[in-house]
């Protein structure tokens, strides 16, 4: 395998040059930074005092975040509540960049709240109300999406399960991209991802794909080796599979069969979450500007690795990205 | 309607049914008590920790504003002295404000004040996490005192709720005192041992175990007393001294203990109930305590009811409150309670002690056949229940009879009170025994413990003197059992349910005897 330095240089900066277009599911991650005060009085548990808040869009709001730091013009559709945690996501997108497009929704966005003090992690809160949208919903958020539609080189489904991407709505984006010629990229929950016919990039964790592969053949066990199971999701959804190993690295299969395999750059994560997200926006950015999967899943490799060794969710930046893959070693 | 000294309200019910005439003016921290309720089905993917799945989320009225609502929830009167308006209040808190007997006082108007709040996290209805917010959003400026305004609310008590969440200064304190001085307003404070030197004198403070530690240390405890305070005794006693006023120490399970000035401490042990937890307990001890000594009621008696109030609420999971027909049904379950174990006491009596009733009959009759006489005696109660028996036998029960020979040697306090003076009390008995008792007489002796020095001795020389011995005692018995021919053994270790028995007992022997006499 050989990387060329100024090729992913190259593809980086085309990355300005580009629009695309994110739907689907929203989630507001709260980071509660606490000091501890030592055990309450009424009952035998800790008593912390609050010191910081931040919080972070998560879900397809972390996916357009990392494409918009990466340069990426990029367009977001996605329901929002009319809460107080919907208006805060509304600003954090607006701060990040995104062209935000939301469809006035009722019910409130998915909330995690992680309660910490300094590396110690005492729990998660997790609110969310994740019916699926009622018909009449989905119509409007396809008349949404119309209007945010205009040059996207490809459309980014990020489904967390959370109720926007419904059955209905996955025909409506599969028959839009059809008739514009454009790819779908996507990071789906098993749940809905077997009703996706047209796909042109899937980026499922082990956990997902070995489920995946359970929705396909429910009489056959997975396939141990990870190779063979993004193989066999590749074949299945006819699309190029990056499979995410979180320490393992990651593995790419495109539609040829051909493998290609990324070791961690990073054995010290601090914190995983969202790394997904990178990986998934950067393989969908490079992919946009006609780079290969091999060349894409490299600088997904990258990416990740600076993510994750940030405290909090982290969107990694185009130059970011730079500075690292003019240090990449090259194998 | 405040009741003349002279006219000291005593039972429970009366001071609950008063709660409904008084007034309280709260003042203090006001916070928002936030209560998110959840199930725990597993573990963050980031690290082994609960992933709470939130199921619903309650908002309640915090600090002062939850101690007016439990005084406004008990039937008083509860006047909030804020320095918010209501624009300003979270919704969250306004909703959880009742809507009657409730109002406020508003203070100094605070732009850009941010009420403190509480989270409590609880997966399963087990409190995993307490999360306060960060201090300082209290503004700079602290309300005063409106003094006209709260002398026309013509409250009986006033409370101040101080958590150091800033809406207590020493310019209010100063406030208060005056107030207190120029009014016949009675002023409890619930304390913050950081603010100890602001405070004057009130009629009564609230502190916890910690907390009174910390306020006795910051009122120079050590250089006073010359050592640390290390106990909440010590600690309860110079703080009564130094702030010239009464002191209730809170101690969680363990209770209350009450530094009345002008009594020795005392202690009120808490409640025995299946504890949820102790959310909301603080709040309605002090509300019940406000509203006692707003209705007259003696500081004890306040404090007692303080502490049961405590008990139902934390019996509750989350915060909670207690109901004036919840404090009723307080005391309605004790009587059942006790009555219930005197009921008890009396089932297993009959299990166990029908005989030995049956051969006391047997015995007395024959006695009398004999022409013996029945002597006898006890301590305190049982003197009374000897005296009972007496009575019963020499007059008549229930059907007209002879009069039957029996002396109790209890009675006559001239000759009690000669012996003990001259003998020794231990011989108050024995020497009645020696002076009277024959062979064959019956001698029937009283005592639950079974070990009364006075009442073994003389039952010992009764034996020597060759008379039947019949012994009423308790299920631990003492020496009875060695000393007496027959034997009546409640089988109980509760004094009073002892002596219920004994009662029963005496009744029983004298009705079944009257009926063998009276056939002959």
């Amino acid at each position: 395998m050989k990387i060329n330095k100024d090729r992913l240089a190259e593809i980086i900066r085309a990355f300005s040059g580009v629009e695309l277009l994110v739907i689907g599911d929203l989630i507001l991650d709260s980071y509660v930074e606490c000091r501890a005060l030592g055990v309450a009085n009424e009952a035998p548990v800790p008593l912390v005092e609050i010191q910081s808040e931040k919080q972070t869009a998560g879900g397809a709001g972390n996916v357009a975040t990392n494409l918009a730091r990466l340069g990426v013009q990029t367009r977001l559709v996605a329901p929002l509540g009319d809460d107080r945690e919907s208006a805060q996501l509304g600003r954090i997108l607006a701060e990040a960049g995104v062209g935000f497009h939301p469809l006035a929704a009722r019910r409130p966005i998915p909330h995690k709240t992680r309660i910490m003090s300094g590396k110690h992690y005492y729990l998660r809160l997790d609110e969310e109300q994740t019916e699926p949208l009622t018909e009449e919903e989905t119509m409007s958020l396809t008349e949404t999406i119309q209007k945010a539609w205009e040059r996207p080189a490809a459309v980014l489904v990020s489904d967390y399960d959370k109720g926007t991407v419904t059955s209905s709505l996955i025909r409506w984006i599969e028959s839009q991209a059809q008739q514009t010629k454009l790819p779908i990229y996507a990071d789906l929950k098993p749940r809905n991802a077997t009703q996706w016919r047209n796909l042109s990039l899937i980026t499922p964790n082990l956990s997902e794909a070995r489920e995946l592969f359970g929705k396909f053949q429910p009489e056959s066990s997975f396939p141990e080796e990870p190779a063979d199971l993004a193989s066999a999701l590749s074949k299945q959804f006819s699309s190029p599979v990056v499979l995410k190993m979180s320490e393992q690295g990651l593995l790419a299969v495109d539609r040829s069969g051909a493998v290609c395999r990324l070791e961690a750059l990073t054995q010290h994560p601090v914190n995983v979450s969202g790394a997904g997200d990178t990986v998934f926006a950067t393989v969908s950015a490079a992919l946009a500007v006609d780079a290969s999967l091999e060349e894409a899943a490299v600088l997904a490799n990258v990416a990740a690795s600076l993510a994750v060794v940030q405290e909090v969710t982290h969107a990694v930046s185009a130059q970011e990205l730079l500075d690292a893959v003019s240090r990449y070693q090259t194998v | 309607m405040r009741l003349p000294v002279e006219k000291l309200i005593v039972l429970t019910q009366d001071v609950v049914n008063q709660f409904r005439h008084q007034t309280i003016l709260v003042a203090g921290d006001t916070y928002v008590d936030r209560e998110i309720y959840g199930e725990v089905l597993r573990l963050a993917p980031e690290a082994p920790v609960p992933v709470v799945k939130v199921k619903s989320k309650r908002f309640v009225p915090g600090g002062a504003a939850n101690v007016a609502k439990n005084i406004a929830l008990l039937g008083g009167k509860a006047i909030l002295c804020g320095s918010f308006e209501k624009m300003e209040v979270s919704d969250d808190l306004w909703q959880g404000l009742p809507s009657e007997n409730f109002s406020f006082l508003s203070l100094a108007h605070r732009p850009g004040f941010r009420l403190p709040e509480r989270y409590r996290i609880f997966g399963a209805n087990q409190q995993l996490l307490q999360m306060l917010s960060a201090p300082g959003h209290p503004a700079a400026t602290p309300p005063g005192l409106d003094l006209e305004s709260a002398c026309d609310a013509k409250a009986q008590v006033l409370v101040v709720y101080d958590q150091g969440y800033g809406a207590v200064d020493a310019e209010l304190m100063r406030a208060i005192e005056t107030f207190r001085r120029q009014s016949s307003i009675k002023v409890v404070i619930d304390a913050h041992p950081q603010h100890v030197a602001w405070y004057g004198a009130a009629d009564l403070f609230t502190f916890n175990a910690d907390e009174s530690l910390e306020a006795a240390r910051r009122l120079g405890a050590a250089r006073r007393l010359g050592a640390r305070v290390e106990n909440v005794n010590d600690a309860g006693q110079f703080l009564a001294e130094k702030l010239a006023s009464d002191i209730l120490i809170t101690q969680g399970g363990e209770g209350m203990m009450l530094f009345d000035r002008s009594a020795t401490p005392q202690r009120i042990p808490a409640s025995r109930v299946p504890l949820a937890d102790r959310a909301g307990a603080g709040d309605s001890s002090t509300a019940v305590l406000a509203l006692c000594l707003a209705a007259g009621a003696p500081l004890r008696q306040a404090a007692e009811l303080a502490n049961k109030a405590a008990g139902v609420v934390v019996a509750k999971p989350g915060i909670a409150y207690v109901s004036p027909e919840e404090l009723m049904n307080l005391f309605h379950q004790e009587i059942s309670h006790l009555l219930l174990e005197s009921v008890d006491v009396k089932q297993r009596l009959l299990r166990e002690q029908l005989p030995a009733i049956e051969s006391v009959v047997r015995t007395i009759v024959s006695a009398y056949h004999d022409s013996k006489t029945v002597y006898a005696f006890g301590n305190g109660g049982s003197a009374a229940d000897a005296n009972h028996f007496i009575t019963e036998l020499v007059g008549r029960f229930m059907i007209e009879r002879k009069a039957l020979p029996a002396v109790s040697f209890s009675t006559n306090e001239i000759l009690m009170t000669s012996i003990a003076n001259d003998y020794g009390y231990d011989q108050t008995f024995a020497r009645q025994v020696d002076a009277f008792v024959r062979q064959g007489d019956l001698v029937v002796a009283f005592s639950t413990s079974g070990k009364s020095r006075n009442v073994v001795i003389a039952l010992e020389l009764a034996r020597q003197k060759g008379a039947t011995t019949i012994g009423f005692t308790g299920n631990a018995a003492g020496e009875f059992p060695a000393l007496c021919d027959i034997c009546i053994r409640v089988p109980s270790d509760n004094t009073p349910r002892i002596q219920e028995s004994h009662l029963a007992v005496v009744h029983i022997i004298c009705e079944l005897l009257e009926k063998e006499l009276a056939r002959e």
